[in-house]
C-alpha cells in the first residue's frame, strides 16, 4: 500500500493495461508530449512510445471518429476529451455511432473503446469548462458510464473500462486530481456496475458519485457528531447501475438522499429516487429527497460556484431538515 | 338590521400579508350577488385577487371605497343575505355575522388561490433554512388554531381512514396531500407496511417525528417489544375497522390490498341493480368520489314525492350507511346538513319534514342486509338546510362547507345506457340514473369513501318506503 494521487492514478490506470495488452492505444489533445492538460497521463509516450501515444489535432470529432474506427478494426483504443463539456461537439459520434455499432450490426462490430474525460466543477473554470455531464451520458442506450471519486477506484475502474467489450465513458473530476489515498500496489482490477458502501449507519442512506462523496463523507461526520448515523454510498457507476445495493441500503434505513453534481433536472439521482420508489416503496419512511446543484450555467466567480454545488454544510442541513 | 347584516371583510391573502388596497369594486350597493360572485378586487403587496361572496346575497353598504387600504378582517361591506344563514357563518356577540370572503387558511380544504408566496402551502412546516433548501416534503401540515374557535377545531379534527390506521389498507393517496389540516399523524409507506405485517395500530403509538409522526423506529420498538401500544385505542380502532372491512369487502368486492389511486367496482348482488363508483384522487384539493344510482330512482321519482324529491330517502341512506362507516361519521352523533338549490325559504320546515323521514326510517323494512342494524336512538340529526345542487343540467361540484367531513351531491335523474354482463346474455338498456358525488377530505380514506357512497346507492335503490315517509 501506497499513497497515490487521483491524478497518478489515471496514468497508472492506462499504464497497467498498456503494459497488460499491446492492442491498447492511448490519443488525445496534448496527452503525449505535454503529458495531458492536468498532467494526468505524464511518461506515458516515454514507456509505449508514439505509436501508441498520440496527439491529435484540436478536433473533438476527429478523436472519436480515429478511436472509433481503432476500435472497430480491433485495437482496443482509450481517447481523452479534455474537458467533457466538449462532449457537446461529439454526441454524433458517441450517441448515434459508437453506442448503436454492436446493435445495428447484428453483434458483429462492437467498439471496445473508453473515453475518458475531465468532468465537472470546483475549478473555477466557468460555465462552459465546469459541468458535470454524466447525466447526459447516462440517457444514451449503448455506452457505459463509470465516476470513480478515489485512486485506487480510477485504476481499477479504467482497468475494466478497457477491458469490457463495449463503449465506456470514464469521468474524471477535476476537483479531485490533487486528492491523495492509500492504494493496493500491483495490478488493481474493478468491475463495472458496482456500488461502494463507504460508511454504515441506521438513519438514512445517502448516494453520491465522483466530488459529492468526500462532501457526503464530511457531511455524514457532521451529522454523526448529532447522533443521526448515515449510510453512505458511492454510486461510482451511473450504467450499469447497482441497483441492489442501494436497495438493500434504503430497505434498511427507509430514508434516502441522493447528492449530485449535475443540476437537478433530469439528474442521475432522479433515476435513483424512480427506482427505489418503484422497488422500495413499502419500505420508505418518508420522501427521497435529491441534493443538487441548482439549474443554471455555473458562475466562474469562487463565492458563486461553490454557493451553487452541494456543500458538506447544504447536505447536513438538508437531511437534518427531513428526517423525522 | 345589525342581526341580518352580514360583515363582508378583507380576506386573508397571505400568511403575511397584513394590509391590502381595494383596488376596484364590481359590484353596487343595492346590487344582488350570487354565491360565488366576485365583489372586488384587493390588491396586495404579494397578489392581485378577485374576492368572492360565498352566500347569495344583496350588498347593502361598502364602507371601503376604492383606492384605500384596509386590514385583514375589517369590514369592507355590509350584505344582507337572501334567505337563511349559511351554516359556515359564525356568530359574534352583537348578533352581526362575519363572512370571511374565503374560508380560514388553516380550514380550507382548497387551496386559496394566491399567485405570492405564502398562503396554503405556508402553512406547511418550513424546512430548516439553507442556502438552496431542498424540497422537504415531509413536514406533516401543522395548523395555527387562530381563527378558529376551539370546539370548532375539535370537531374539526380528523381521524385518519380507520382501515390505515391499523395498516390494514395502504392508503397511497393521502401521502402527497398538501391541503393543510389539523395535525393529521401521516403515516409513511413502511409504517403502514410493518403495521399490517404486525397488527400494529400506529394510532395507538406515541410518535417521536415531527408533529407526533409515528416512524419506522416507532413502530420497530414496538415490533422488538420495547415500547406497548395504548390498548384502549388498540380495541376501539379494531373494532372500528372490523366493521369498516367487512362492509368495503361486502360491497366493492375487492381485497383492501388492492389499493390503487383510482378505483372502481360494479355491484351486482341483484339483476337490477348497477351501481359504480369511481374515486379520484386530489392531492391538492381533497377527494372527490362517485357513485350512480340506477334502478329505483324514477320509481322514486315518480312516488308523488312531493316538494322533497328524492332528499329523505338520501338522507335516511346516508343515516345508515353512517352507522357502518363510523371513520367518515367522525363522531357518534353525526350531523347532517342538508340543503336543495330551491329549497332555501322553506328550509325550517324541511329540516321538520327530514328529521320525520328519519324517524319513520328508523325501523323500516330493509333489503334484509344481516348487518344493517337500525338506526339507534341516537340517530344522526338533520341541524340546518344549506345550498347545493340538487336539480339542473349540469353536473357539478358540490358546494363544499369547509367545516364537514363529507360533502355529498345528489345530481338529477338522467337517462343512461347501461351495459348489462350477465351469465346468460349481455344487453344494452336505458336507466334512469343519478350520480351521487362525494367531496371529502383527504385524510378520509378514499376507498372507504368509495364503499361508503356504494351503500349508500344500495340503500337507495332498494329501499322499500312506507309512503308516508315521503308525505
Amino acid at each position: 500500500m501506497a499513497q497515490l494521487t487521483y491524478r497518478e492514478a489515471v496514468s497508472r490506470g492506462i499504464a497497467q493495461e498498456m503494459r497488460r495488452d499491446p492492442s491498447v492505444v492511448f490519443l488525445g489533445e496534448d496527452v503525449a508530449g505535454a503529458g495531458g492538460v492536468f498532467k494526468t497521463t505524464n511518461n506515458l509516450l516515454d514507456e509505449f512510445g508514439s505509436e501508441r501515444v498520440v496527439d491529435t489535432p484540436i478536433s473533438e470529432q476527429a478523436i472519436l471518429g480515429a478511436t472509433m474506427g481503432a476500435a472497430m478494426t480491433g485495437l482496443r483504443p482509450i481517447a481523452e476529451i479534455m474537458f467533457s463539456d466538449f462532449f457537446a461537439v461529439c454526441w454524433d459520434f458517441v450517441a448515434n455511432e459508437i453506442a448503436k455499432s454492436r446493435y445495428m450490426t447484428d453483434g458483429q462490430v462492437g467498439c471496445p473503446l473508453v473515453i475518458k474525460s475531465g468532468n465537472g466543477a470546483g475549478l473555477r473554470f466557468g460555465a462552459q469548462h465546469s459541468q458535470s455531464i454524466e447525466n447526459w451520458a447516462m440517457a444514451i442506450p449503448g455506452i457505459k458510464v463509470v465516476a470513480p471519486a478515489t485512486p485506487a477506484d480510477m485504476v481499477g475502474l479504467m482497468a475494466a473500462a478497457v477491458r469490457d467489450p463495449d463503449p465506456v465513458l470514464l469521468f474524471e473530476h477535476k476537483a479531485l486530481y490533487s486528492t491523495k489515498a492509500e492504494a493496493p500496489d500491483g495490478e488493481i482490477i474493478d468491475e463495472l456496475g458496482r456500488a461502494k458502501v463507504l460508511r454504515e449507519g441506521d438513519d438514512a442512506t445517502i448516494v453520491a458519485l465522483a466530488f459529492m462523496v468526500p462532501k457526503a463523507l464530511e457531511a455524514a461526520e457532521v451529522l454523526a457528531s448529532e447522533g443521526i448515523e448515515t449510510t453512505v454510498i458511492d454510486v461510482r457507476s451511473l450504467v450499469p447501475l447497482d441497483t441492489s445495493t442501494i436497495l438493500r441500503s434504503v430497505v434498511h434505513t427507509g430514508r434516502l438522499f441522493t447528492v449530485e453534481e449535475n443540476p437537478r433536472l433530469c439528474g442521475w439521482g432522479a433515476e435513483v429516487a424512480s427506482i427505489v420508489t418503484e422497488e422500495a416503496f413499502w419500505d420508505l419512511d418518508g420522501p427521497v429527497v435529491r441534493i443538487t446543484t441548482p439549474h443554471l450555467p455555473l458562475a466562474s466567480a469562487a463565492n458563486l460556484e461553490d454557493l451553487a454545488l452541494p456543500s458538506p454544510e447544504r447536505i447536513a442541513a438538508t437531511i437534518r431538515g427531513s428526517l423525522g | 338590521m345589525s342581526g341580518d347584516r352580514i360583515a363582508f371583510v378583507m380576506p386573508q391573502l397571505g400568511e403575511t400579508v397584513a394590509t391590502g388596497v381595494v383596488a376596484r369594486w364590481l359590484v353596487s350597493e343595492g346590487d344582488d350577488l350570487v354565491a360565488g360572485e366576485a365583489a372586488l378586487e384587493i390588491s396586495t403587496d404579494k397578489v392581485d385577487s378577485e374576492v368572492p361572496v360565498t352566500i347569495d346575497a344583496v350588498v347593502g353598504e361598502i364602507v371601503v371605497p376604492e383606492g384605500e387600504e384596509a386590514e385583514v378582517g375589517a369590514v369592507l361591506a355590509w350584505l344582507v343575505p337572501i334567505g337563511t344563514a349559511s351554516t359556515s357563518s359564525i356568530q359574534l356577540p352583537d348578533s352581526a355575522t362575519i363572512m370571511t370572503s374565503s374560508p380560514p387558511v388553516e380550514t380550507a380544504p382548497f387551496p386559496v388561490s394566491t399567485r405570492g408566496k405564502g398562503g396554503v402551502a405556508s402553512t406547511v412546516a418550513a424546512p430548516p433554512s439553507t442556502p438552496y433548501p431542498d424540497p422537504v416534503l415531509w413536514s406533516g401540515p401543522s395548523v395555527s388554531a387562530a381563527g378558529v374557535a376551539s370546539s370548532q377545531a375539535r370537531a374539526l379534527q380528523p381521524q385518519a381512514g380507520l382501515l390505515s390506521q391499523t395498516g390494514l389498507l395502504p392508503q397511497i393517496g393521502s401521502l402527497s396531500q398538501a391541503v393543510p389540516l389539523p395535525q393529521v399523524p401521516l403515516l409513511s409507506p413502511v409504517v403502514r407496511r410493518l403495521a399490517a405485517e404486525h397488527k400494529i395500530v400506529p394510532a395507538s403509538l406515541e410518535g417521536t417525528g415531527r408533529n407526533g409522526r409515528v416512524t419506522k423506529r416507532d413502530i420497530e420498538r414496538v415490533i422488538l417489544g420495547r415500547a406497548t401500544p395504548d390498548p384502549a385505542i388498540v380495541e376501539q380502532t379494531v373494532e372500528q375497522a372490523t366493521v369498516e372491512q367487512a362492509a368495503l369487502e361486502r360491497h366493492n368486492g375487492v381485497a383492501p390490498t388492492d389499493a390503487g389511486l383510482s378505483f372502481s367496482a360494479t355491484q351486482g348482488s341483484s339483476p337490477q341493480l348497477v351501481a359504480s363508483s369511481t374515486v379520484a384522487d386530489m392531492p391538492r384539493s381533497g377527494g372527490i368520489a362517485t357513485a350512480t344510482i340506477t334502478a329505483n330512482v324514477s320509481a322514486i321519482d315518480h312516488a308523488r314525492t312531493g316538494v322533497l324529491g328524492r332528499t329523505p330517502f338520501l338522507v335516511a341512506s346516508v343515516a345508515r350507511a353512517l352507522r357502518q362507516f363510523p371513520s367518515i361519521a367522525g363522531d357518534p352523533e353525526p350531523t347532517i346538513s342538508v340543503g336543495g338549490r330551491h329549497c332555501v325559504g322553506a328550509a325550517n320546515l324541511r329540516v321538520a319534514a327530514l328529521n320525520a323521514a328519519l324517524d319513520a326510517a328508523r325501523n323500516t323494512g330493509h333489503d334484509g342486509a344481516a348487518d344493517v342494524s337500525p338506526l339507534s336512538e341516537a340517530r344522526p340529526r338533520v341541524v340546518a338546510v344549506w345550498d347545493f345542487s340538487e336539480t339542473g343540467s349540469v353536473v357539478v361540484t358540490p358546494a363544499t362547507d369547509p367545516t364537514s367531513r363529507i360533502t355529498l351531491s345528489l345530481q338529477p335523474a338522467e337517462a343512461k345506457v347501461v351495459a348489462s354482463l350477465e351469465k346468460d346474455a349481455s344487453s344494452m338498456r336505458v336507466v334512469h340514473g343519478s350520480t351521487l358525488i362525494a367531496t371529502y377530505r383527504t385524510d378520509l380514506d378514499h376507498q372507504v369513501v368509495a364503499a361508503f357512497l356504494t351503500r349508500i346507492a344500495d340503500l337507495m335503490e332498494n329501499l322499500d318506503w312506507p309512503s308516508e315517509a315521503a308525505s
